[in-house]
C-alpha cells in the first residue's frame, strides 16, 4: 500500500513535468513566457469531464432502456469507472484539443505580433489576453454543460418515471471516484501519471536528439537565422514545438480531475507552480524542466506537509512554496539549476 | 427616481474614473514610460486595503478609547471587528476633524507599506530581465493576496473585515463627499506624476526602455532607477486601495484579483496611449464608462447574450487588449516626441 502522500507527490510532479516542459519549450522557441499555459491544460480537464458525462448518458439511457429500477439504476452510476479505452479517449483529444489551441495561438496571435514588431512586453500581455479569452470561454462551457446534463437528466427521468440524477458537477469537480480501481485498492492514476510522463519524456528526448527533425527543431532554437539558411522551415518548427508543448498541456490536464478539485479557473493558480517549476529549472533546458517539476512538486507536497504539521502552518500558504523557490532560485543560481557548476559547487563545499 | 438613479450611476463612473486614474498612472510610469512589466499591479491595491483593514480601525479605536470616557471592551478583535467599527461609527460620524486626521494618516501609512512591498516584491527579479520580473511580480500579488486572505487579522480572513468610515460625517451627502475628495486626490496624483516625469527624471525612465545599453553607459544605474520606479508605483496603487476601502466601508481579499485591478489598468493604459498620461485619463474614462454601464444594465443585456454576462468581462478584456495590440499598439494618443531646445536653436541658426 503506498502511503496517500507518496501518491500525490507521484501524480502532482508527473503532471508538473509534462506542463513545465511544455513551458519551457514554447519559451525556448519564441522568447516568451506563455501565461495561458495552465489554462489550456484545464481545457484538458474538460475534455476528461465530457467524456465523462457523455459515457454516463449512455450507460444511463442503456440501464433505462433495459428497465432498470431506481435502485439497480444508481447502483450502475455509482459503480461506473474509466475503461481504458476511456484513459485513452480523453487523453488522446486532450493532446489533440491542447495543441490545436497552442497553434492557433502561436499563428494568430504571437507570430502576427512579433511581426508588427511588438516586444516581449507586448507579447506578454497578448499571452495573458488568450488566458482571459479561454477562461471566459471555459467558463461559459462549464455553463453550458452543465445546462446539457441538467435536460439530460430530465429528459432520463421521464423516461424512467424516477428522478434521475447523474452525479456530476462542472465547477469543483473531482472525478475520483471514476478513477478508483479496487483491484489495485488505489488509483489508476498513480500508475497512468508517471508512466504517461516517462514515456513522453523519452518520446520527446528521442524526437528531438535521434531524428532530423529533431535536429532541425534545436536548430531553429539554437539560432533561427542559420536554420533557415541551410534550408530549414523554422516558422513550421516553432509551429510544431508549440502544438507538442500545449499537447503535452492539455494531456496533463486531462489527468488533472481524476485527483485535484478543478475549476475553470484553476490555472490561474497552478500557474505560479508551472513557472515556479520551469525558472527553477533555468527557462531554457528541457532537462531542467523535468528536474524543476520534481522539485517544486516535493517543495509543495512533503516538505509543506512536514512544515505545516511540525510547525503548524495553515495549509492554505501551500501557493508560497512555489513563489519562495522561484525567488530564491532568481537570487542565487538565476540560470536554473539545470546550469549549475556541479563540479565548482562541490570543490567549493570540500574546501 | 430616474434622477437620483442618474446621480448614483454618474458618481460610481467618477468614483471608479478616480481609482483608476491614480492606478493606471503609477502603472504607465513603470510600464509605459520605463517598460516595466508590472503584472503584479494588483499588489499595490491589495497592500493599501489591508493596510486600512489592518491598521485603520485598530488606530480607531485607540483614539477612542483614549479620548472618549468609554473604551470599548471586546475579546476577539476579529470576530467581533463589525460591532466594533459600529460604534466607531457612530463615534466619528460627530467628529470629521478625527475623521480627517485618520483618512490622513490611512493614506500616508499605505504609501509606506506600498513603497516597502514593492520593493521586497521585486527585489529577487530587479536584476533580471523583463519577463522573469513580470513572472515575479504576479507571483508575488497572488501570494499578497493569498496571505491576505488566510491570515485573519489583516482582512478577516474569508468573511473579510469592516472598515471605519471616514466619511460619515458628511451625513446623507456621505458618497458625494467621499467621491469628491477621492477625484481630488486622484487630480493630485495626475499633476504630480505629469509634473514629476516631465523632468529629467522621466527623460530617464524613457531611454531605459528605448535602451538600456546606452543609458548605463551614460553612468545611470537602471537598477536603482527600477527600484524607484517600483516602490514608487506600488506606493500609489496603494493610495487607491486605501481610498477603494475606505469608500466601499469593507475589504475581503477576495475582491483584489488579477483581472480588477492588474489587466483591466493595462488595458486602460494600452487604450489610451502608453507613455502618454493624457491618453491614460482616456482610456480609464473609456472603460470605467463601458464596464460600470455594462455592470448596471446587466439584465437589460442578458437577452441578448447567449451566456452569463459575468464572462462578458473577461471577452472584452482579451478582445481589446488582442485588438489593440494588432491594430494600433501605441494606442489613441501615442506618446509624444521629447522636445528639447537644441534642435530649436540650430533651427533658428539655419534659418
Amino acid at each position: 500500500m503506498i502511503p496517500p502522500i507518496v501518491e500525490d507527490t507521484i501524480v502532482y510532479s508527473s503532471v508538473l513535468i509534462l506542463l513545465s516542459l511544455g513551458l519551457t519549450l514554447t519559451y525556448m522557441t519564441t522568447k516568451v513566457p506563455n501565461f495561458a499555459h495552465a489554462t489550456i491544460s484545464i481545457v484538458g480537464s474538460y475534455v476528461t469531464l465530457t467524456v465523462l458525462v457523455l459515457s454516463l448518458i449512455s450507460l444511463a439511457r442503456e440501464a433505462l432502456i433495459s428497465q432498470a429500477d431506481s435502485q439497480s439504476f444508481y447502483r450502475l452510476i455509482k459503480s461506473f469507472s474509466f475503461a481504458p479505452l476511456h484513459y485513452a479517449l480523453f487523453m488522446a483529444l486532450g493532446f489533440l484539443l491542447g495543441s490545436l489551441i497552442g497553434v492557433a495561438q502561436y499563428k494568430l496571435v504571437l507570430k502576427p505580433l512579433s511581426q508588427r514588431g511588438a516586444n516581449v512586453v507586448q507579447l506578454m500581455i497578448a499571452t495573458i489576453a488568450v488566458d482571459m479569452f479561454l477562461l471566459s470561454m471555459l467558463n461559459i462551457y462549464a455553463d453550458k454543460l452543465l445546462e446539457y446534463v441538467v435536460s439530460k437528466a430530465n429528459e432520463l427521468s421521464s423516461i424512467a418515471g424516477f428522478k434521475v440524477n447523474l452525479g456530476v458537477q462542472t465547477r469543483d469537480f473531482i472525478l475520483y471516484s471514476y478513477d478508483y480501481s479496487k483491484t489495485l485498492g488505489m488509483q489508476r492514476l498513480v500508475i497512468i501519471a508517471p508512466v504517461m510522463a516517462a514515456a513522453l519524456l523519452v518520446a520527446l528526448s528521442l524526437v528531438l536528439y535521434r531524428t532530423k527533425l529533431g535536429v532541425a527543431l534545436r536548430a531553429s532554437i539554437e539560432n533561427p537565422s542559420l536554420a533557415s539558411t541551410l534550408g530549414v522551415n523554422v516558422d513550421k518548427m516553432y509551429t510544431l514545438a508549440w502544438a507538442l508543448s500545449l499537447g503535452l498541456a492539455g494531456l496533463a490536464g486531462s489527468l488533472i480531475p481524476l485527483k485535484y478539485l478543478v475549476n475553470p479557473s484553476t490555472g490561474q493558480l497552478f500557474v505560479l507552480s508551472i513557472f515556479a517549476a520551469s525558472i527553477l529549472g533555468g527557462l531554457n533546458s528541457l532537462a531542467g524542466a523535468v528536474i524543476g517539476g520534481v522539485l517544486i512538486a516535493c517543495f509543495e507536497i512533503p516538505v509543506f506537509n512536514y512544515l505545516s504539521s511540525h510547525l503548524g502552518i495553515s495549509s492554505a500558504y501551500r501557493t508560497v512554496i512555489p513563489l519562495l523557490a522561484m525567488a530564491l532560485t532568481l537570487l542565487f543560481i538565476p540560470r536554473g539549476v539545470a546550469r549549475l557548476n556541479w563540479k565548482k559547487l562541490f570543490s567549493r563545499v570540500r574546501r | 427616481m430616474p434622477v437620483e438613479q442618474a446621480y448614483s450611476f454618474l458618481l460610481s463612473i467618477l468614483f471608479y474614473m478616480g481609482i483608476y486614474t491614480i492606478v493606471v498612472i503609477s502603472l504607465n510610469m513603470e510600464a509605459g514610460y520605463m517598460g516595466l512589466p508590472n503584472f503584479g499591479k494588483m499588489m499595490g491595491v491589495a497592500a493599501g486595503a489591508f493596510t486600512t483593514s489592518f491598521f485603520t480601525w485598530r488606530l480607531a479605536l485607540y483614539l477612542h478609547n483614549r479620548l472618549t470616557g468609554e473604551p470599548i471592551v471586546y475579546s476577539d478583535y476579529v470576530r467581533e471587528n463589525a460591532m466594533i467599527v459600529s460604534r466607531i461609527n457612530e463615534w466619528l460620524s460627530a467628529s470629521p476633524g478625527i475623521s480627517l486626521l485618520l483618512l490622513l494618516v490611512t493614506l500616508i501609512a499605505s504609501l509606506a507599506i506600498g513603497a516597502v512591498i514593492g520593493y521586497i516584491a521585486s527585489y529577487p527579479a530587479i536584476r533580471l530581465r523583463e519577463d522573469y520580473l513580470g513572472i515575479t511580480l504576479l507571483a508575488m500579488a497572488e501570494v499578497i493576496r493569498v496571505i491576505g486572505y488566510n491570515y485573519k487579522p489583516i482582512a478577516g480572513g474569508t468573511l473579510g473585515m469592516q472598515v471605519p468610515d471616514l466619511f460619515r460625517w458628511a451625513g446623507q451627502h456621505r458618497f458625494s463627499v467621499s467621491v469628491l475628495i477621492i477625484v481630488a486626490i486622484a487630480l493630485i496624483v495626475y499633476l504630480v506624476y505629469q509634473r514629476m516625469l516631465s523632468t529629467p527624471f522621466g527623460r530617464v525612465l524613457r531611454a531605459i526602455r528605448d535602451d538600456e545599453e546606452a543609458v548605463s553607459s551614460l553612468g545611470r544605474d537602471i537598477v536603482a532607477y527600477r527600484k524607484r520606479v517600483i516602490s514608487a508605483g506600488t506606493a500609489t496603487a496603494a493610495l487607491a486601495g486605501a481610498l477603494y476601502a475606505l469608500y466601499t466601508g469593507s475589504v475581503i481579499a477576495t475582491a483584489y484579483d488579477r483581472v480588477t485591478w492588474t489587466f483591466w489598468p493595462w488595458v486602460m493604459m494600452m487604450l489610451g496611449g502608453a507613455g502618454n498620461n493624457v491618453g491614460v485619463l482616456l482610456g480609464v474614462g473609456v472603460f470605467v464608462i463601458a464596464r460600470t454601464t455594462i455592470y448596471t444594465y446587466k439584465n437589460m443585456l442578458e437577452a441578448y447574450i447567449p451566456f452569463n454576462v459575468v464572462w462578458l468581462d473577461y471577452l472584452l478584456l482579451s478582445v481589446t487588449i488582442i485588438a489593440i495590440l494588432m491594430l494600433r499598439p501605441q494606442g489613441i494618443l501615442p506618446e509624444k516626441p521629447i522636445r528639447t531646445v537644441k534642435p530649436l536653436i540650430r533651427q533658428n541658426e539655419s534659418t
